[in-house]
């Protein structure tokens, strides 16, 4: 059984008269525990596939099965319960709420999926130290370097021990030795704790961790290439 | 220690509140919109609800009961004509009046209307004559009936700082008279400072010899049925150069005043209506924008849409309550002024 499994899917966005099609009859599937990559040049529509993983937008057509529920069929609220419990975000920057700390913002992804108890507090502090920053608990985000903010955005996605984790070019804004570390950390995480992980991004430097490169070239096609060990 | 909770009664709002707290210009700004279009309603509406009412009340004063008015076309009218309302038509209610306009020498100076009223006829008429009268508790007419009193309203007597026994001293024409304050009308509403113009009251007779009226007076007011109208146009009419004229039309002037500064009002109080509303709807419009970032934030993390809009909701009302509060006081601040112009 795979974890995700995408069928046949299309999607395009209208703009007034004109139509741009971004993903057309797109099929994959990706295993549990595996880390997948997503790779394109700006505006291929790596974001857009994230999207629909986690039901923020929904397809044209076609079917997505995650950990075997057909998120397609799910309605909006559901869908959006169903990302809520399953699903950790990480995106490019703006992760964290700026009027709470660290702290309060992992303590937000507790009480959002019903974890907000003594083991899931437990947890919080486990992962902070995790990532190197439970002295800095108590801070409010923007007074935290854009490599730490990153780093609590990791804590973030797993505190409420999410299936998947996704994340859109999550060292996209940092320099090259923050952005090492950051994958380094985000990596070992995510293996330790056995989640799925489906990463974009635009540079080939990563590829050397995936287990699975999903290269978006031209418009829509999609090369898909198992890592070879 | 730790009951499960609801999905999201602790750290939205808190995070939202913060951001007011911590952000108290943008707060500030967004209420201050709000503030501004109650404020510019609500003044707009004060002053149109009290100008309105401040005229009601002044033209009802000194028209008093009145109906009708017996005039002359050829300016006073003779006192002989005030017998023959009582031997030829029958009227035994009527009140001769003399109305000069002056002006009281204070200040800048008042204009006033100077009204010489027999008070023996004038209690079927006005309502300020029966008013309680400050001062002296002597007779109304005993206070009147010796040489160059007056009685004025209590209001401009406060307004000029005059007290009972001072001198006035009145422009008239060319020449000056002098009189004296002898006592002061109390309104029942105070429409003190509202009033049009002011007034100053004697007994006829003073006035007749103030204004060397001799045996003529400017006016006789009436209160008609519609019968006796005919009788009176039947006999007395019969003179052309004497006029009947209603008392409403005797001051339409006046009201054709009122009405044109009520329409602009009306005018002015819708045009403030839609100001108010545009800046309000940008003020919530604005505050909701600048933190579309979060709200997707709140999205992606799987907070649904209704608890989003609960979120919103509950933001803007404490944003709008601020507004509106403050656009309250505002509001009833700047009425104040506009009266005061
Ligand atoms: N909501 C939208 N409305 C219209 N067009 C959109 C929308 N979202 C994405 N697009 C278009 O779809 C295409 C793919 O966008 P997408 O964000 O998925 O690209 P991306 O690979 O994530 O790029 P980047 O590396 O810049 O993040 C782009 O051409 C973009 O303009
Ligand atoms: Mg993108």
């Amino acid at each position: 059984m795979h974890y995700i499994e995408i069928k046949n899917i299309n999607k395009s966005f209208h703009e007034g008269d004109t139509v741009h099609k971004v993903l057309d009859d797109v099929n994959l599937h990706l295993n549990e525990g595996e880390l997948t990559i997503l790779l394109g040049r700006r505006g291929s529509g790596k974001s857009t596939l994230l999207n629909l993983l986690s039901g923020i937008d929904i397809p044209d057509s076609g079917q997505i099965f995650m950990n075997s529920t057909e998120i397609t069929l799910l309605r909006e609220p559901a869908r959006t319960i169903f990302r809520r419990k399953n699903v950790g975000f990480i995106f490019q920057f703006f992760n964290l709420i700026p009027t709470l700390t660290v702290n309060e913002n992992l303590h937000l992804a507790l009480e959002l999926t019903d974890n907000f108890t003594p083991e899931g507090k437990e947890r919080a502090k486990f992962l902070l130290n995790e990532v190197g920053l439970y002295d800095r608990r108590n801070s409010y985000p923007d007074v935290l370097s854009g490599g730490e903010q990153q780093r609590i955005a990791i804590a973030r996605a797993l505190v409420h021990n999410p299936g998947i984790i996704l994340a859109d070019e999550p060292t996209g804004n940092l320099d090259f030795k923050t952005a090492d570390k950051v994958i380094e950390i985000l990596d070992d995480l995510v293996k330790k704790n056995g989640k799925t992980m489906v990463m974009a991004t635009h540079s080939r430097e990563l590829t050397g961790l995936a287990d699975r490169i999903i290269e978006f070239k031209g418009k829509s096609i999609i090369v898909s290439s198992q890592r070879q060990n | 220690m730790y009951p499960p909770r609801g999905k999201i009664d602790h750290f939205i709002p808190k995070a939202g509140l913060r951001y007011l707290f911590t952000h108290p210009w943008q707060t500030f700004l967004s209420s201050i919109g709000i503030m501004l279009g109650v404020a510019v309603i609500l003044s707009i509406d004060i002053a149109n609800e009290s100008s309105g009412k401040a005229f009601d009340i002044s033209m009802e004063s000194v028209t008093g009961k009145t109906t009708h008015r017996l005039l002359s076309r050829q300016g006073d009218i003779d006192l002989s004509t005030y017998i023959k309302l009582r031997t030829e038509a029958g009227i035994t209610i009527s009140a001769p009046v003399i109305e000069e306009n002056v002006k009281i020498l204070i200040g800048n100076g008042y204009t006033a209307t100077f009204l010489g009223l027999d008070p023996f006829s004038e209690r079927e008429f006005r309502n300020f004559i029966s008013a309680d009268l400050t001062g002296d508790n002597t007779e109304l007419s005993q206070l009147l009936s010796s040489n160059n009193k007056v009685l004025i309203p209590e209001s401009f007597a406060r307004e000029a700082k005059l007290t009972i026994g001072d001198t006035l001293s009145l422009k008239w024409g060319d020449g000056v008279l002098r009189v004296v304050c002898a006592g002061l009308i109390k309104s029942n509403e105070d429409v003190s400072g509202n009033r049009i113009e002011q007034f100053l009251i004697s007994d006829i007779e003073t006035a007749r010899k103030l204004f060397n009226k001799g045996n003529f007076v400017s006016h006789i007011d009436l209160i008609l049925t519609p019968s006796e109208v005919e009788r009176i146009t039947k006999t007395i009419l019969s003179n052309p150069t004497l006029q009947l004229s209603t008392a409403e039309k005797s001051n339409e002037t006046a009201k054709s005043m009122t009405e044109a500064f009520r329409l602009n009002l009306n005018a002015m109080s819708l045009l403030a209506l839609i100001v108010g509303l545009f800046l309000i709807y940008n003020a919530m419009t604005f505050s909701v924008v600048q933190r579309r970032r979060l709200l997707a934030l709140l999205r992606a993390a799987g907070v649904t849409q209704k608890d989003i809009f609960i979120q919103v909701m509950a933001e803007s009302i404490f944003i709008a309550s601020i507004g509106t509060i403050g656009g309250i006081v505002g509001g009833i601040f700047l009425g104040k002024i506009m009266l005061g112009l």
